[in-house]
């Protein structure tokens, strides 16, 4: 498989503060990579780092195979875009003039494609309007604007639906697919919107307390996070024994509940436990979403 | 770097800060001049005035102007977060550095022109420099040379402070700072070495006897205070003001050396600074 960033042991400290610990994660060619972790796990540090702004303490990533300590590393980061923390763009200046200032920054010899640039993310109207006087989403999208200048093929987004109304969320969806669909522009996006972030991903990286907890495709993600049936039983031993009988997949979470990975015929089930002088207190069918993989994965409590 | 060059200019010329200072400049020289032309004419007859002692006013101020306009223009790169888009990019830090450097001095060194080209309102009646075209030269080279020095003192502040507000109080107080300290200094310089006094007896008022001024700058300190005036460029300016460059040499050398140490320390230290 091929990947565009891969990092290897990736540590950056702070002072007293390690906020990435032997950080280790592969991004794939063409995904959308969803990066997910608590407040302070290090999401943001990490992108500052792969975006330049910030040298690792030890360890290094790799940007399309080539390493952060080689050279060529500048080259390489021609090739991706990104919007880190807030939507870096001149405040004093309209969405065509921002955009020009990126061209100019990359020196390329025409303004050729701005207007497409300016239409994709939706800011082809905004005429002289300066960018102060822009919506949040407005912002944001102009932000991503100008890491599209240049056609990057690999983008990275820093929480880029944060602060954003039904309506703007559903917009930058819909354009990071649209990016990611069409221009096979490969994205790694940080989010606290976990629910948003199923709705795009196709790979995920859990963060905490600066590393990677678990690596996890979509495909994968989704088998995990099987539909179950929760029971909570008087006598697990005697619910494990049925179900084992029974050739059903099941996860005991305490002495009283277990999850049962299959629909069956209740009636026959709880004949069966009866047998076993087991009784059924609750049974509730569950859905596990990406939220409750990521709680079960770093133990929840603070916001995602 | 010649990209980057390219994205600072293309925003300078459309700083409304950079305008304001350069209007500023336009209406300080015209006005300073007049009312030298003014002075000149009521005063004729007692004093000889030329344009030289006028035309290098400029010297004193240009620094605040600088830090003024720097601080604003490249502190917007990070409170407007727009530096980020030059690294993400593969850009140097380095590159960064020096294209900020050159805009600076280029920004300023227009801020200047502006003022000598306005000062030619006096010509009509002061007429042309005294001090000879070969001096106005060596006065305007090393004119040249201190407003790079001021420039790349700026441009270190304003590319290690990472906050606008913070940036442009440091670099105005920095600049004024170090006014203050050179007239401090040159006001010490320029104390006399002997004082008389005026005495008043019953004859009536008589001049005292020369006596040693305590306030007098002498030996190895007179020597220290000389180079440390010489040395920075508000010294020089406060010199040039006056019409009192004596070693422009040393001048020209301290300033090639400013420029070279704020750069280099400059560049070390933002290479090292973790961006946000």
């Amino acid at each position: 498989m091929d990947y565009v960033l891969r990092t290897n042991a990736l540590c950056k400290r702070y002072k007293d503060y390690k906020a990435l610990n032997g950080l280790s994660m592969n991004v794939p060619k063409g995904a959308i990579y969803g990066f997910v972790g608590k407040n302070g796990a290090g999401k943001t540090t990490l992108i500052r780092l792969i975006c330049g702004l910030q040298e690792p303490t030890s360890g290094g990533y790799t940007l399309y195979g080539t390493k952060n300590t080689d050279k060529e590393i500048l080259k390489a980061r021609r090739r991706m875009g990104a919007v880190v923390e807030t939507p870096s763009i001149y405040l004093d200046m309209t969405a065509e003039d921002n955009l020009k200032q990126q061209y100019r920054i990359l020196g390329l010899p025409s303004f050729d494609g701005l207007t497409d640039i300016l239409k994709l993310v939706g800011l082809d109207n905004t005429g002289k309007k300066k960018a102060k006087n822009f919506s949040l989403g407005m912002r944001q999208r102009l932000g991503i604007a100008i890491a599209l200048v240049g056609a990057p093929d690999f983008l990275v987004l820093d929480e880029p639906v944060n602060g954003l109304d039904p309506q703007g969320i559903i917009e930058i969806r819909e354009l990071i697919l649209k990016l990611n669909r069409e221009q096979q522009i490969t994205v790694l996006i940080s989010s606290h919107i976990l629910d948003e972030l199923s709705k795009l991903a196709t790979n995920y990286g859990f963060i905490d307390n600066g590393h990677i907890v678990k690596e996890i495709s979509a495909e994968e993600l989704e088998a995990a996070c099987r539909k179950c049936v929760r029971l909570e039983v008087s006598d697990t031993k005697a619910l494990v024994r049925v179900l084992d009988r029974m050739q059903i997949d099941y996860k005991i979470i305490t002495d009283k509940t277990a999850d049962m990975y299959a629909k069956v015929n209740i009636s026959h089930l709880t004949a069966a436990l009866s047998k076993e002088n087991c009784e059924v207190i609750s049974m509730q069918e569950r859905d596990e979403s990406l939220e409750s993989y990521y709680v079960s994965l770093v133990g929840g409590g603070r916001n995602a | 770097m010649r990209k980057l060059l390219s994205a600072d200019f293309s925003r300078l010329w459309k700083d409304k800060i950079f305008w304001l200072c350069m209007g500023a400049m336009l209406i300080y020289s015209v006005l300073y001049m007049l009312n030298g032309c003014r002075q000149a004419t009521i005063d004729l007859t007692e004093y000889n005035y030329s344009i030289d002692k006028y035309y290098f006013h400029f010297a004193i101020s240009i620094g605040i102007f600088c830090s003024l306009f720097s601080s604003m223009f490249f502190g917007t790169e990070y409170s407007d977060g727009t530096i980020r888009n030059k690294v993400v990019v593969g850009h140097t830090k380095t590159n960064i550095y020096l294209a900020s450097l050159i805009t600076t001095i280029t920004a300023t060194l227009l801020m200047m022109l502006v003022w000598l080209v306005g000062a030619l309102v006096a010509i009509p009646t002061l007429g042309v420099w005294e001090m000879g075209i070969p001096n106005l030269f060596v006065y305007l080279l090393i004119a040249i040379m201190f407003v790079m020095a001021l420039s790349a003192i700026c441009t270190l502040v304003n590319m290690v402070s990472a906050n606008k507000a913070v940036t442009v109080a440091i670099s105005i107080f920095l600049i004024l700072g170090l006014l203050v300290f050179s007239s401090m200094i040159y006001n010490a310089l320029s104390e006399p070495e002997m004082t008389s006094g005026v005495l008043i007896t019953a004859n009536g008022m008589e001049a005292a006897e020369p006596a040693p001024n305590p306030n007098f700058v002498s030996g190895i300190m007179r020597t220290v205070y000389e180079f440390i005036v010489d040395f920075l460029p508000t010294g020089q300016g406060l010199k040039m003001s006056q019409l009192e460059v004596s070693r422009p040499v040393l001048m020209i050398v301290s300033s090639v050396t400013i420029t070279f140490l704020t750069t280099f320390g400059g560049i070390v230290v933002f290479k090292k600074k973790d961006l946000r």
